[in-house]
């Protein structure tokens, strides 16, 4: 897969994939921007209001009655924290114009769209309600609130605050909402015009049209709007290890929700040369039904549904996860770290080793398959100077060594322990539909 | 065997069904992916609990709620003691399964391999091996399950807006059943549902990828008999007792939300008995949900301006031979005055201020859905399940998208569809809420 790249002005890099696989067109926009409190904030919000609409349609219904007759486009904005870096991105999916019943190319016309809704967002019209401003930060605390209606991620995002706790430019959840709640319109105008004044534009596309169309949609689109800016990019680094800290909290679910996350020093930028290891020993401790974890601790005592593992490539944190009956904590957390204990004693079998590979070479090989995940593996190693290629992952997964994986997993402690404990045995017995 | 092709020059694309001698419906589309896709499926599913073998008329067979699921976790275990994931992990498929209101899927994708994970999947689907201790092993698993999406208050809405608008239908019962009902599943029990319900006369096989017909027949030769399966079930499901009105028009529970829940149902009990008429009304009504409750329509901005909705609000219209409902969900402070807001809307509204605008961008969404489906082969793959186990062939569905004309959509607001009489609210309040 032959990813081109090319420097189409003096502030646009344009990566793209020229393939008729695919019914449709996936064409992103990112920017790479200094990590802050603040600029966290500012940028969740910035993210929310895009969704009102640009310039020339100023609300949602404006907004969405375009990306509608272009034929459902699909519109994403996004915000997330990349190591010390902030990653702003909007996506488009748009329909090939080979399935338009007139032959309509959406290409122009979607360029043009999110040229408009970057750069000339409803926001900074003159006639923009601040209450809506108001609304918008309602509606972030709201969903940080209601972050624990998803007990599993909540845990685990508890869990990595500990070990954040010391990091100036991360907020936990509660000063998050402080910011938000704090933020001044203003402000936040004065940030916005900083934010597209200072970065580059990173452009991924993937669909039919050739390099040169796509260079000339997106030059023509952008032509009106600023062209200088300021490299801001940080290399991600993997986190330091933390003091080890535990904390638990009491909610009124069924179950118990366990977090444990170890920082391991380890990710694809910094230490390339241990990264492949640290996905296969992912795998193999908590990756899917043939993991240590899913075997011993759901499969051989029945403790659990969901016990599994996670590897974060530009942190490099290993995140277990578990929900389980609250009374069975101590068994459940003694037995996840007996089981990283094992792989630091190389207790792992010929066949844990090929099936963690296999499992990870599956996910790799059937990447192709998806435009989503081609521009997610693609597009934030370009940002960041990486080239690698999914042939090259693959080789290297497999070559991974039992020995490797057990040297690794030597180096890595407990460091983060979160524990939502739930409610006591027998509280849902009683059936929900009781005739 | 026969055999029957179909074609759409419209997608490029087409598929070969073939029936096996054994009664099996196999449906092979070919698609140049990196990874293919299998699923064989059986229509059976957590609403046939009531259920009576022509062998044996009088003999009425009640099964406790949740045994399909129960099966579809246990089919897995062999009696060489290998679980069938790890025959799947050691091949490099990433294998799974699941369980819906009527029907059970167990499926695997692989880059590598497929032939022999097809192999597998069809031997051990096949060949069920259920003992008192791997029965007693599972139901801790599976209450841990039922306890998790428990803790779920997404999940608690849906049921509730099922509860709702049901009295008799036994969809509104939990597919996972609950930690009492399931104590009740023992081995005889599981043998009776699959020796009753996986008949291949009553199975599909559905694959999707680059794929050799004729390894795939001849794997078929080999595993499958060459006489017809019978498959002598008939089964009730409630639905026949079920008036056009909802059994409760509100059902509230009480979680760990920072937020009040909501899920309007409103029942649908007018459903055509021919396939084509059943598809060409959810096709319709998804048009029409689009014009009315869509982020570009006139509703979703009065609610969301005058800040009574959270961003995103959910809609659907969803249908099968005895069920029907449409459903709109989301998050709102105050979820009776959105109601009561929703429904002043839809009475005040008349089919003439439907206009062809919206109309048109409703089809176009419906028809651009559609078409981006055929990007993936898990989505090929269980659309070519849903549709043939409802009796309906897949690429017609571009034909009956086309024949709707705004005249259909005006037919079917003005059919008394949103009367108050059909229509439930599912709320999930916060535990300290005072209502």
């Amino acid at each position: 897969m032959k990813i081109n790249q090319e420097r189409i002005s003096e502030n646009i890099e344009l990566s793209s994939l020229t393939t008729d696989k695919f019914k449709i067109s996936l064409i992103s926009f990112s920017k790479v921007l200094t990590l802050s409190k603040e600029a966290l904030a500012y940028n969740s919000i910035i993210a929310n209001l895009m969704h009102r609409g640009t310039y020339s349609l100023p609300s949602v219904a404006l907004l969405n009655k375009k990306l509608d007759e272009l034929y459902g486009a699909y519109l994403g904005i996004k915000s997330q924290r990349c190591g010390e870096n902030i990653l702003f991105t909007v996506t488009a999916e748009i329909l090939d114009g080979k399935y338009i019943p007139d032959g309509t190319d959406l290409l122009q016309e979607i360029s043009s769209l999110l040229a408009e809704l970057l750069y000339s967002p409803a926001f900074m019209r003159e006639d923009f309600s601040s209450s809506a401003f108001e609304q918008e930060k309602k509606l972030i605390i709201d969903s940080v609130r209601s972050e624990k209606n998803n007990p599993r991620l909540y845990t685990a995002k508890r869990c990595l605050e500990l070990i954040h706790a010391e990091a100036p430019e991360i907020p936990t959840g509660d000063e998050f909402i402080e910011l938000i709640a704090n933020a001044d319109f203003d402000s936040l105008k004065e940030y916005y015009r900083l934010l597209i004044g200072s970065s580059q534009l990173n452009v991924f596309y993937i669909g039919s049209a050739e390099q040169e169309k796509v260079a000339k949609e997106v030059t023509d689109a952008f032509s009106e709007y600023p062209s200088s800016y300021t490299p801001s990019v940080t290399v991600p680094s993997p986190v330091s290890k933390a003091s080890p800290c535990a904390k638990r909290e009491n909610i009124a679910i069924s179950q118990g929700n366990l977090a444990l996350a170890f920082c391991t020093g380890v990710n694809f930028f910094k230490t390339p040369d241990s990264y492949y290891a640290m996905l296969v020993l992912n795998e193999i401790f908590g990756g899917g039904p043939s993991s240590k974890l899913f075997i011993n601790v759901r499969e051989r005592q029945s403790l659990c549904y969901s016990c599994f593992s996670s590897f974060q490539s530009f942190s490099g944190i290993l995140i277990a996860s578990a929900a389980f009956n609250s009374k069975n904590y101590e068994t459940v957390k003694a037995e996840i770290l007996n089981q990283l204990n094992e792989i630091k004693n190389h207790v792992i079998s010929e066949t844990e080793l090929e099936n963690a590979k296999k499992s990870l070479l599956y996910s790799y090989r059937q990447l192709s398959d998806s435009p989503s995940d081609i521009r997610a593996f693609f597009q934030t190693k370009a940002i960041f100077g990486a080239k690698e290629d999914i042939e090259l992952t693959i080789r290297k997964i497999s070559e991974v060594t039992a020995n490797e994986v057990c040297a690794l997993a030597k180096n890595i402690t407990l460091d983060a322990e979160f524990f939502v404990e739930g409610a006591a045995e027998g509280a849902n017995e009683e059936d929900f539909n009781d005739d | 065997m026969t055999e029957q092709i179909f074609e759409s020059k419209l997608l490029s694309e087409s598929y070969k069904k073939i029936l096996h001698p054994s009664g099996l419906e196999v449906y092979l589309f070919k698609k140049n992916m990196s990874a293919s896709y299998a699923i064989f499926g059986v229509k059976y599913g957590s609403i046939h609990n009531s259920f009576v073998n022509s062998d044996s008329p009088y003999e009425e067979v009640v099964l406790p709620d949740g045994i399909a699921h129960f099966l579809e976790h246990k089919l897995f275990a062999n009696e060489n003691g290998v679980d069938s994931f790890e025959v799947f992990s050691s091949l490099g498929a990433d294998a799974n399964a699941y369980t819906a209101f009527d029907k059970t899927a167990y499926l695997f994708s692989a880059a590598e391999n497929f032939y022999e994970s097809l192999e597998e999947l069809i031997r051990f689907v096949r060949k069920p091996f259920f003992t008192k201790e791997n029965v007693d092993s599972e139901i801790g698993i599976i209450a841990e399950e039922i306890r998790m999406y428990d803790d779920y208050p997404a999940d608690r809405c849906f049921y509730g807006m099922l509860e709702g608008m049901y009295e008799h239908h036994s969809i509104k019962r939990n597919i996972c059943g609950t930690e009492k009902s399931i104590k009740q599943i023992t081995p005889e029990l599981l043998y009776k549902c699959h020796e009753s319900f996986y008949s291949l006369c009553n199975m599909g096989l559905f694959i999707c990828g680059d794929v050799d017909e004729a390894k795939i027949l001849e794997i078929l030769s080999s595993l499958l008999p060459s006489e017809k399966e019978e498959f002598k079930i008939s089964f009730k499901d409630g639905s026949e007792k079920e008036l056009p009105t909802v059994y409760k028009p509100y059902v509230e529970a009480k979680m760990q939300v920072a937020k009040p829940l909501f899920n309007v149902g409103i029942k649908d009990v007018d459903i055509p008995l021919s396939v084509a008429e059943r598809q060409k009304k959810e096709a319709v009504f998804s048009i029409l949900d689009e014009m009315l409750f869509s982020r570009a329509g006139e509703l979703y901005s009065m609610l969301f301006d005058a800040d009574l909705i959270s961003p995103h609000l959910s809609y659907g219209y969803s249908s099968s031979p005895t069920a029907a409902y449409n459903s709109i969900a989301g998050e709102a402070d105050n979820p009776k005055l959105v109601l009561e807001k929703i429904l002043e809307y839809l009475e005040n509204l008349s089919s003439d201020s439907l206009s062809y605008e919206d109309f048109l961008r409703g089809k176009r969404i419906l028809y651009s859905d559609f078409v981006k489906s055929f990007d993936s082969t898990e989505g090929i793959a269980n659309n070519l399940l849903t549709f043939s186990f409802d009796g309906a062939e897949l690429f017609s569905y571009l034909d009956i998208i086309s024949s709707i004309t705004l005249e259909d959509v005006k037919r079917a607001f003005e059919s008394n569809a949103f009367d108050r009489s059909k229509i439930t609210l599912s709320v999930i309040l916060p535990l300290e809420s005072k209502e």
